[in-house]
Protein backbone atom coordinates (compact mmCIF):
# COMPACT_ATOMS: atom_id res chain seq x y z
CA UNK A 1 0.00 0.00 0.00
CA UNK A 2 2.64 2.55 0.98
CA UNK A 3 4.30 1.73 -2.26
CA UNK A 4 1.77 2.26 -4.29
CA UNK A 5 1.03 5.45 -3.15
CA UNK A 6 5.01 6.43 -3.42
CA UNK A 7 4.79 5.20 -6.47
CA UNK A 8 1.29 7.24 -7.21
CA UNK A 9 2.96 10.23 -5.90
CA UNK A 10 6.00 10.13 -8.04
CA UNK A 11 4.60 9.69 -10.88
CA UNK A 12 2.17 12.99 -10.08
CA UNK A 13 5.40 14.86 -10.24
CA UNK A 14 6.71 13.77 -12.70
CA UNK A 15 3.76 14.45 -14.66
CA UNK A 16 3.91 18.34 -12.78
CA UNK A 17 7.09 19.00 -13.58
CA UNK A 18 7.03 17.32 -17.30
CA UNK A 19 4.02 19.90 -17.11
CA UNK A 20 6.28 22.83 -15.92
CA UNK A 21 8.83 22.01 -18.53
CA UNK A 22 6.45 22.57 -21.50
CA UNK A 23 5.17 25.67 -19.58
CA UNK A 24 8.68 27.25 -19.43
CA UNK A 25 9.48 26.32 -22.58
CA UNK A 26 6.61 27.45 -24.24
CA UNK A 27 7.45 30.94 -22.12
CA UNK A 28 10.48 31.17 -23.47
CA UNK A 29 9.60 30.76 -26.85
CA UNK A 30 6.49 33.48 -26.48
CA UNK A 31 9.56 35.87 -25.14
CA UNK A 32 11.79 35.30 -27.72
CA UNK A 33 9.13 35.87 -30.21
CA UNK A 34 7.90 39.04 -28.66
CA UNK A 35 11.62 40.20 -28.07
CA UNK A 36 11.84 39.82 -31.78
CA UNK A 37 8.60 41.45 -32.79
CA UNK A 38 9.92 44.47 -30.90
CA UNK A 39 13.10 44.37 -32.74
CA UNK A 40 10.76 44.91 -35.70
CA UNK A 41 9.17 47.90 -34.69
CA UNK A 42 12.25 49.50 -33.30
CA UNK A 43 13.24 49.18 -37.18
CA UNK A 44 10.61 50.30 -38.62
CA UNK A 45 8.32 47.88 -39.45
CA UNK A 46 4.82 47.41 -38.08
CA UNK A 47 3.29 43.78 -36.54
CA UNK A 48 0.32 42.34 -37.25
CA UNK A 49 -2.37 43.64 -34.75
CA UNK A 50 -3.28 40.39 -33.75
CA UNK A 51 -0.61 39.83 -32.61
CA UNK A 52 -0.68 42.47 -29.44
CA UNK A 53 -3.39 40.15 -28.33
CA UNK A 54 -2.01 38.47 -24.78
CA UNK A 55 1.43 40.00 -25.72
CA UNK A 56 3.49 41.54 -22.72
CA UNK A 57 2.78 45.51 -22.44
CA UNK A 58 6.24 46.40 -23.51
CA UNK A 59 5.21 45.25 -27.21
CA UNK A 60 2.93 47.63 -27.23
CA UNK A 61 4.99 50.18 -25.40
CA UNK A 62 7.41 49.42 -28.73
CA UNK A 63 4.83 49.93 -30.86
CA UNK A 64 3.46 53.00 -29.53
CA UNK A 65 7.00 54.67 -30.32
CA UNK A 66 6.97 53.57 -33.96
CA UNK A 67 3.91 54.96 -34.22
CA UNK A 68 5.24 58.09 -32.37
CA UNK A 69 7.91 58.58 -34.97
CA UNK A 70 5.69 57.62 -37.86
CA UNK A 71 3.48 60.74 -36.52
CA UNK A 72 0.61 58.33 -36.11
CA UNK A 73 -0.17 60.26 -32.30
CA UNK A 74 -3.91 59.43 -32.26
CA UNK A 75 -2.95 55.75 -32.52
CA UNK A 76 0.30 56.06 -30.03
CA UNK A 77 -1.92 57.70 -27.82
CA UNK A 78 -4.59 54.69 -28.18
CA UNK A 79 -1.88 52.69 -27.85
CA UNK A 80 0.04 53.60 -24.41
CA UNK A 81 -3.65 54.51 -23.30
CA UNK A 82 -4.28 50.60 -23.02
CA UNK A 83 -1.15 49.94 -20.68
CA UNK A 84 -1.20 52.66 -18.51
CA UNK A 85 -1.31 50.72 -15.48
CA UNK A 86 0.45 47.20 -16.83
CA UNK A 87 4.09 46.50 -15.39
CA UNK A 88 6.28 47.63 -12.78
CA UNK A 89 6.63 50.76 -11.81
CA UNK A 90 9.83 51.31 -13.94
CA UNK A 91 7.92 50.41 -17.01
CA UNK A 92 4.92 52.54 -15.82
CA UNK A 93 7.61 55.47 -15.49
CA UNK A 94 8.55 54.94 -19.29
CA UNK A 95 4.79 54.44 -20.64
CA UNK A 96 4.29 57.96 -19.23
CA UNK A 97 7.49 59.13 -20.19
CA UNK A 98 6.78 58.29 -23.58
CA UNK A 99 3.20 59.20 -23.16
CA UNK A 100 4.22 63.08 -22.28
CA UNK A 101 6.99 62.80 -25.49
CA UNK A 102 3.41 62.36 -27.63
CA UNK A 103 2.51 65.38 -26.19
CA UNK A 104 4.99 67.66 -26.19
CA UNK A 105 5.92 66.81 -29.74
CA UNK A 106 2.35 68.10 -31.19
CA UNK A 107 2.53 70.64 -28.98
CA UNK A 108 6.23 71.57 -30.35
CA UNK A 109 4.58 71.27 -33.91
CA UNK A 110 1.51 73.60 -32.89
CA UNK A 111 3.64 76.18 -31.11
CA UNK A 112 5.78 76.55 -34.37
CA UNK A 113 2.66 76.75 -36.25
CA UNK A 114 1.66 79.55 -34.38
CA UNK A 115 -1.59 77.40 -33.26
CA UNK A 116 -1.16 78.57 -29.81
CA UNK A 117 -5.14 77.38 -28.30
CA UNK A 118 -3.99 73.76 -29.43
CA UNK A 119 -0.36 74.03 -28.02
CA UNK A 120 -0.71 75.01 -24.85
CA UNK A 121 -3.26 71.80 -23.56
CA UNK A 122 -1.23 69.75 -24.76
CA UNK A 123 2.03 71.00 -23.38
CA UNK A 124 -0.30 71.00 -20.01
CA UNK A 125 -0.65 66.82 -20.71
CA UNK A 126 2.81 66.65 -21.64
CA UNK A 127 4.14 67.96 -18.33
CA UNK A 128 1.47 66.16 -16.17
CA UNK A 129 2.94 63.04 -17.80
CA UNK A 130 6.19 63.91 -17.50
CA UNK A 131 5.22 64.70 -14.20
CA UNK A 132 3.74 61.43 -13.24
CA UNK A 133 6.85 59.76 -15.07
CA UNK A 134 8.85 61.46 -12.25
CA UNK A 135 6.75 60.57 -9.58
CA UNK A 136 7.30 56.88 -10.38
CA UNK A 137 11.05 56.97 -10.85
CA UNK A 138 12.75 60.59 -9.49
CA UNK A 139 15.62 59.59 -11.24
CA UNK A 140 14.62 59.48 -14.81
CA UNK A 141 16.91 62.01 -16.22
CA UNK A 142 15.39 61.75 -20.15
CA UNK A 143 11.64 62.67 -18.33
CA UNK A 144 13.80 65.63 -16.46
CA UNK A 145 15.14 67.13 -19.49
CA UNK A 146 12.04 66.63 -21.37
CA UNK A 147 9.74 68.43 -19.05
CA UNK A 148 12.39 71.44 -18.71
CA UNK A 149 11.83 71.87 -22.36
CA UNK A 150 7.74 71.68 -21.87
CA UNK A 151 7.81 74.33 -19.11
CA UNK A 152 9.90 75.71 -21.28
CA UNK A 153 7.72 76.10 -23.76
CA UNK A 154 5.09 77.84 -21.54
CA UNK A 155 7.52 79.70 -19.51
CA UNK A 156 4.93 81.93 -18.14
CA UNK A 157 2.75 79.74 -16.64
CA UNK A 158 5.13 78.38 -14.51
CA UNK A 159 7.03 81.46 -13.42
CA UNK A 160 7.35 81.70 -9.51
CA UNK A 161 6.31 84.34 -7.37
CA UNK A 162 7.54 83.20 -3.68
CA UNK A 163 4.85 85.30 -1.94
CA UNK A 164 2.36 83.68 -3.67
CA UNK A 165 2.18 80.74 -4.62
CA UNK A 166 -0.19 79.08 -2.63
CA UNK A 167 -2.83 77.17 -4.24
CA UNK A 168 -5.61 79.18 -3.99
CA UNK A 169 -3.76 81.67 -5.81
CA UNK A 170 -2.56 80.21 -8.74
CA UNK A 171 -5.69 80.30 -10.62
CA UNK A 172 -5.60 84.19 -10.54
CA UNK A 173 -1.80 84.28 -11.90
CA UNK A 174 -2.10 86.99 -14.53
CA UNK A 175 0.98 85.80 -16.64
CA UNK A 176 0.02 85.95 -20.26
CA UNK A 177 0.49 82.50 -21.76
CA UNK A 178 1.88 82.43 -24.74
CA UNK A 179 3.53 79.12 -25.76
CA UNK A 180 7.02 78.89 -27.70
CA UNK A 181 11.07 78.50 -26.56
CA UNK A 182 12.77 82.03 -26.06
CA UNK A 183 14.80 83.06 -29.13
CA UNK A 184 17.37 85.38 -29.34
CA UNK A 185 19.75 84.78 -26.40
CA UNK A 186 22.89 84.63 -26.46
CA UNK B 1 24.68 62.09 4.14
CA UNK B 2 22.27 64.16 5.62
CA UNK B 3 23.57 67.34 7.53
CA UNK B 4 22.24 68.43 10.62
CA UNK B 5 21.01 72.15 9.13
CA UNK B 6 19.46 72.77 12.72
CA UNK B 7 20.54 71.67 15.95
CA UNK B 8 18.31 71.06 18.77
CA UNK B 9 15.81 73.46 18.87
CA UNK B 10 14.43 74.26 22.54
CA UNK B 11 10.93 74.18 22.55
CA UNK B 12 9.73 77.58 23.91
CA UNK B 13 5.75 76.60 23.63
CA UNK B 14 4.67 76.02 26.86
CA UNK B 15 1.19 73.94 27.38
CA UNK B 16 -1.77 76.44 28.51
CA UNK B 17 -0.96 77.49 31.69
CA UNK B 18 1.55 75.22 32.65
CA UNK B 19 4.61 76.16 33.20
CA UNK B 20 6.54 73.04 31.83
CA UNK B 21 7.56 72.87 27.99
CA UNK B 22 5.52 70.33 25.89
CA UNK B 23 8.30 69.84 23.68
CA UNK B 24 11.81 68.38 25.46
CA UNK B 25 13.82 68.34 21.97
CA UNK B 26 13.18 68.97 18.20
CA UNK B 27 15.97 68.27 15.49
CA UNK B 28 15.34 68.98 11.89
CA UNK B 29 17.76 66.79 9.78
CA UNK B 30 18.50 68.12 5.80
CA UNK B 31 20.58 66.81 3.25
CA UNK B 32 22.38 69.56 1.19
CA UNK B 33 21.17 72.64 0.14
CA UNK B 34 22.44 72.54 -3.28
CA UNK B 35 22.78 70.94 -6.14
CA UNK B 36 19.39 69.84 -7.52
CA UNK B 37 17.19 69.45 -10.41
CA UNK B 38 13.88 69.40 -11.56
CA UNK B 39 12.13 66.02 -10.78
CA UNK B 40 14.31 66.08 -7.66
CA UNK B 41 13.45 64.02 -4.45
CA UNK B 42 14.49 66.17 -0.89
CA UNK B 43 14.48 63.89 2.33
CA UNK B 44 13.50 66.22 5.52
CA UNK B 45 13.35 64.13 8.79
CA UNK B 46 11.84 65.87 11.91
CA UNK B 47 12.27 64.59 15.37
CA UNK B 48 10.20 65.38 18.03
CA UNK B 49 10.06 64.54 21.94
CA UNK B 50 7.48 65.58 24.00
CA UNK B 51 7.01 65.34 27.45
CA UNK B 52 4.16 64.33 29.91
CA UNK B 53 2.15 62.33 27.38
CA UNK B 54 1.81 65.52 24.99
CA UNK B 55 0.96 63.91 21.81
CA UNK B 56 1.16 65.41 18.12
CA UNK B 57 -1.67 65.70 16.06
CA UNK B 58 -1.59 64.05 12.78
CA UNK B 59 -3.98 66.54 11.11
CA UNK B 60 -0.57 69.46 11.81
CA UNK B 61 1.00 67.79 8.90
CA UNK B 62 1.31 69.13 5.41
CA UNK B 63 -1.17 66.80 3.29
CA UNK B 64 0.70 64.56 1.02
CA UNK B 65 0.20 65.54 -2.90
CA UNK B 66 0.87 69.10 -4.04
CA UNK B 67 1.92 71.93 -1.89
CA UNK B 68 2.03 74.80 -4.39
CA UNK B 69 2.88 74.81 -8.13
CA UNK B 70 6.21 73.71 -8.14
CA UNK B 71 6.89 71.56 -5.09
CA UNK B 72 4.80 67.68 -4.21
CA UNK B 73 4.77 65.91 -0.55
CA UNK B 74 5.16 62.44 -2.29
CA UNK B 75 5.36 60.45 0.82
CA UNK B 76 5.15 61.02 4.62
CA UNK B 77 5.98 58.45 7.31
CA UNK B 78 5.23 58.97 11.53
CA UNK B 79 6.67 56.66 13.91
CA UNK B 80 5.56 57.14 17.09
CA UNK B 81 7.59 55.65 20.42
CA UNK B 82 7.31 56.17 23.79
CA UNK B 83 10.22 58.14 25.19
CA UNK B 84 10.23 58.77 29.25
CA UNK B 85 6.98 59.82 30.18
CA UNK B 86 6.27 61.66 26.75
CA UNK B 87 6.50 60.48 22.87
CA UNK B 88 9.27 60.41 20.08
CA UNK B 89 8.16 61.00 17.15
CA UNK B 90 10.23 60.40 13.79
CA UNK B 91 8.42 62.29 10.36
CA UNK B 92 9.57 61.41 7.57
CA UNK B 93 9.21 63.57 4.64
CA UNK B 94 10.01 63.08 1.00
CA UNK B 95 9.20 66.20 -1.35
CA UNK B 96 9.52 66.76 -4.86
CA UNK B 97 10.89 69.76 -7.01
CA UNK B 98 8.58 70.47 -10.38
CA UNK B 99 10.52 73.54 -11.43
CA UNK B 100 12.14 74.65 -14.54
CA UNK B 101 14.85 77.29 -13.73
CA UNK B 102 16.75 79.61 -16.02
CA UNK B 103 19.44 79.38 -13.91
CA UNK B 104 20.74 78.61 -10.86
CA UNK B 105 17.77 80.01 -8.52
CA UNK B 106 17.22 79.49 -4.44
CA UNK B 107 13.86 78.31 -3.49
CA UNK B 108 12.28 77.38 -0.26
CA UNK B 109 10.53 74.77 1.15
CA UNK B 110 7.65 76.26 3.40
CA UNK B 111 7.64 75.76 7.27
CA UNK B 112 4.58 74.68 9.25
CA UNK B 113 3.49 74.58 12.61
CA UNK B 114 3.23 70.98 14.64
CA UNK B 115 0.52 71.10 16.59
CA UNK B 116 1.14 69.40 19.96
CA UNK B 117 -1.59 68.50 22.41
CA UNK B 118 -2.58 66.85 25.79
CA UNK B 119 -6.37 67.11 26.52
CA UNK B 120 -7.53 69.91 25.40
CA UNK B 121 -4.43 72.29 25.56
CA UNK B 122 -2.69 72.71 22.81
CA UNK B 123 0.70 74.19 21.86
CA UNK B 124 2.58 74.86 18.40
CA UNK B 125 6.06 74.31 17.95
CA UNK B 126 7.36 76.00 14.21
CA UNK B 127 9.26 73.59 11.74
CA UNK B 128 11.65 76.57 9.59
CA UNK B 129 11.16 76.98 6.12
CA UNK B 130 14.31 75.71 4.29
CA UNK B 131 15.89 77.19 1.35
CA UNK B 132 17.50 75.11 -1.06
CA UNK B 133 19.02 75.86 -4.83
CA UNK B 134 18.04 74.41 -7.67
CA UNK B 135 19.39 74.13 -11.27
CA UNK B 136 18.25 74.13 -14.86
CA UNK B 137 19.27 71.37 -17.26
CA UNK B 138 18.95 72.39 -20.28
CA UNK B 139 20.92 75.22 -21.57
CA UNK B 140 19.26 78.92 -22.49
CA UNK B 141 20.72 78.99 -26.28
CA UNK B 142 18.31 77.13 -28.80
CA UNK B 143 19.49 73.98 -29.67
CA UNK B 144 17.85 72.16 -32.80
CA UNK B 145 18.28 68.76 -34.25
CA UNK B 146 16.55 67.37 -36.89
CA UNK B 147 12.88 67.15 -35.61
CA UNK B 148 13.14 70.91 -34.23
CA UNK B 149 13.61 71.65 -30.74
CA UNK B 150 16.22 68.78 -29.37
CA UNK B 151 14.59 66.95 -26.61
CA UNK B 152 15.27 63.64 -25.03
CA UNK B 153 14.15 60.58 -27.48
CA UNK B 154 11.33 58.18 -26.17
CA UNK B 155 12.17 55.32 -24.26
CA UNK B 156 12.19 51.54 -25.61
CA UNK B 157 10.83 49.27 -23.76
CA UNK B 158 14.08 47.02 -22.48
CA UNK B 159 13.87 43.21 -24.20
CA UNK B 160 11.83 40.86 -22.07
CA UNK B 161 14.17 38.94 -19.80
CA UNK B 162 14.51 35.33 -20.32
CA UNK B 163 15.84 34.55 -16.16
CA UNK B 164 12.66 33.27 -14.32
CA UNK B 165 12.04 30.39 -17.25
CA UNK B 166 15.35 29.74 -17.48
CA UNK B 167 15.32 29.15 -14.24
CA UNK B 168 11.68 27.79 -13.68
CA UNK B 169 13.19 25.10 -16.91
CA UNK B 170 15.93 24.36 -14.79
CA UNK B 171 14.05 23.22 -10.96
CA UNK B 172 11.54 21.45 -13.41
CA UNK B 173 13.69 19.57 -15.46
CA UNK B 174 15.43 18.40 -12.47
CA UNK B 175 12.09 17.46 -10.98
CA UNK B 176 11.05 15.73 -13.81
CA UNK B 177 14.47 13.52 -14.08
CA UNK B 178 14.64 12.92 -10.24
CA UNK B 179 11.07 11.80 -10.08
CA UNK B 180 11.46 9.57 -13.46
CA UNK B 181 14.80 8.26 -12.13
CA UNK B 182 12.99 6.96 -8.65
CA UNK B 183 10.04 5.75 -10.51
CA UNK B 184 12.69 3.73 -12.96
CA UNK B 185 14.64 2.43 -10.26
CA UNK B 186 11.27 1.24 -8.43
CA UNK B 187 10.35 -0.17 -11.62
CA UNK B 188 13.50 -1.90 -11.95
CA UNK B 189 14.31 -0.44 -14.90
CA UNK B 190 17.89 1.36 -13.90
CA UNK B 191 21.14 -0.77 -15.27
CA UNK B 192 23.24 -1.71 -12.23
CA UNK B 193 20.40 -2.05 -9.69
CA UNK B 194 20.00 -6.23 -10.06
CA UNK B 195 17.57 -6.53 -7.10
CA UNK B 196 14.87 -4.39 -8.26
CA UNK B 197 15.41 -7.02 -11.60
CA UNK B 198 15.53 -9.76 -10.08
CA UNK B 199 11.88 -10.97 -11.14
CA UNK B 200 12.01 -9.26 -14.18
CA UNK B 201 15.04 -11.36 -15.28
CA UNK B 202 13.76 -15.20 -13.98
CA UNK B 203 10.32 -14.07 -15.78
CA UNK B 204 12.39 -13.88 -18.99
CA UNK B 205 14.20 -17.13 -18.46
CA UNK B 206 10.52 -18.58 -17.57
CA UNK B 207 9.15 -17.26 -20.17
CA UNK B 208 11.98 -19.13 -22.75
CA UNK B 209 11.47 -22.30 -21.13
CA UNK B 210 9.22 -25.24 -22.71
CA UNK B 211 6.21 -26.89 -21.18
CA UNK B 212 8.98 -30.16 -20.76
CA UNK B 213 11.39 -28.16 -18.38
CA UNK B 214 9.60 -27.76 -15.23
CA UNK B 215 12.99 -28.78 -13.12
CA UNK B 216 14.70 -25.61 -14.62
CA UNK B 217 11.84 -23.29 -14.16
CA UNK B 218 11.93 -24.19 -10.70
CA UNK B 219 15.11 -23.78 -9.97
CA UNK B 220 15.12 -20.20 -12.01
CA UNK B 221 12.25 -19.20 -9.29
CA UNK B 222 14.05 -20.96 -6.31
CA UNK B 223 17.22 -18.53 -7.36
CA UNK B 224 15.15 -15.66 -7.53
CA UNK B 225 13.77 -16.15 -4.48
CA UNK B 226 16.77 -16.45 -2.63
CA UNK B 227 18.36 -13.94 -4.66
CA UNK B 228 15.93 -11.32 -3.01
CA UNK B 229 15.78 -12.92 0.55
CA UNK B 230 19.73 -12.92 -0.26
CA UNK B 231 20.01 -16.24 1.33
CA UNK B 232 18.31 -20.00 0.74
CA UNK B 233 14.59 -19.66 1.09
CA UNK B 234 12.69 -22.86 2.02
CA UNK B 235 9.13 -22.82 2.97
CA UNK B 236 9.53 -23.40 7.02
CA UNK B 237 11.79 -19.91 6.51
CA UNK B 238 8.89 -18.35 4.59
CA UNK B 239 7.42 -16.44 7.84
CA UNK B 240 10.71 -14.51 8.27
CA UNK B 241 10.69 -13.75 4.58
CA UNK B 242 7.20 -12.05 5.12
CA UNK B 243 8.28 -10.53 7.83
CA UNK B 244 11.46 -8.84 5.77
CA UNK B 245 9.03 -8.56 2.46
CA UNK B 246 5.83 -7.81 4.00
CA UNK B 247 4.61 -7.03 0.31
CA UNK B 248 4.81 -10.90 -0.92
CA UNK B 249 2.54 -12.17 2.12
CA UNK B 250 -0.43 -11.34 -0.44
CA UNK B 251 1.16 -14.41 -2.51
CA UNK B 252 1.41 -16.77 0.13
CA UNK B 253 -1.19 -19.21 -1.07
CA UNK B 254 0.76 -19.14 -4.14
CA UNK B 255 4.49 -19.24 -2.43
CA UNK B 256 3.20 -22.28 -0.77
CA UNK B 257 2.31 -24.17 -3.91
CA UNK B 258 5.52 -23.09 -5.54
CA UNK B 259 7.37 -25.06 -2.16
CA UNK B 260 4.90 -27.91 -2.14
CA UNK B 261 5.29 -28.58 -5.85
CA UNK B 262 9.05 -27.95 -5.69
CA UNK B 263 9.02 -30.65 -2.60
CA UNK B 264 7.15 -32.95 -4.56
CA UNK B 265 9.12 -32.83 -7.76
CA UNK B 266 12.40 -33.36 -6.59
CA UNK B 267 12.14 -35.08 -3.37
CA UNK B 268 9.32 -37.25 -3.72
CA UNK B 269 9.65 -37.34 -7.62
CA UNK B 270 5.86 -36.58 -8.30
CA UNK B 271 5.80 -34.35 -11.04
CA UNK B 272 2.76 -31.96 -11.90
CA UNK B 273 2.28 -31.78 -15.75
CA UNK B 274 4.79 -29.60 -16.82
CA UNK B 275 2.78 -27.02 -18.94
CA UNK B 276 0.08 -26.45 -16.32
CA UNK B 277 2.80 -26.11 -13.54
CA UNK B 278 5.11 -23.98 -15.82
CA UNK B 279 2.16 -21.92 -16.55
CA UNK B 280 1.20 -21.80 -12.55
CA UNK B 281 4.86 -20.45 -11.92
CA UNK B 282 4.90 -17.97 -14.76
CA UNK B 283 1.27 -16.11 -13.18
CA UNK B 284 3.51 -16.24 -9.87
CA UNK B 285 6.67 -14.69 -11.17
CA UNK B 286 4.32 -12.14 -12.93
CA UNK B 287 2.68 -11.49 -9.47
CA UNK B 288 6.43 -10.93 -8.20
CA UNK B 289 7.30 -8.82 -10.50
CA UNK B 290 4.27 -6.73 -9.86
CA UNK B 291 5.64 -6.08 -6.19
CA UNK B 292 8.70 -6.02 -7.56
CA UNK B 293 7.62 -2.71 -9.61
CA UNK B 294 5.87 -1.59 -6.74
CA UNK B 295 2.39 -1.46 -9.11
CA UNK B 296 0.99 -4.01 -7.00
Amino acid sequence: MTRTLRNAALWGVLLASSFAVVYELWALYRIDRENAWMQQLASGHDIDIGKLVGAEPEVRLARAVYFKNKHRYDEALATLSLIMDAGDRALQAKIRYNLGNVYLEQAVEQAEAKHFNEALPLAGLAKQAYRQALALDSRFWDAKYNLEVAMRLLPEMDRIDLKDDSPDNRKSKPWTTVPGFPRGLP
Amino acid sequence: MRTLLTGILLALALLGCSDRPAVSDVELLTPRPFGYVIGDEIQHRIRVETRNGVKLQAGSLPRQGALNRWLNLNDIKVEESRAGGGFRYTIDLTYQVFYAPNEVKMLTIPGFNLVLGQGDKTAEQAVPAWPFTLSPLRELAVRLDDTGEYKRPDAMPPALRTDGPVLGLLVAGLIAVASGAGLAYLYGYLPGLPRRSIFKRAGGKLARLSGQELEQGLTVFHEALNALNRQPLFKHKLAGFYRQHPQYRQLGDQLDWFFNCSNRYFFAGEAEPGPEALGRLRKLCAACREIERGSR
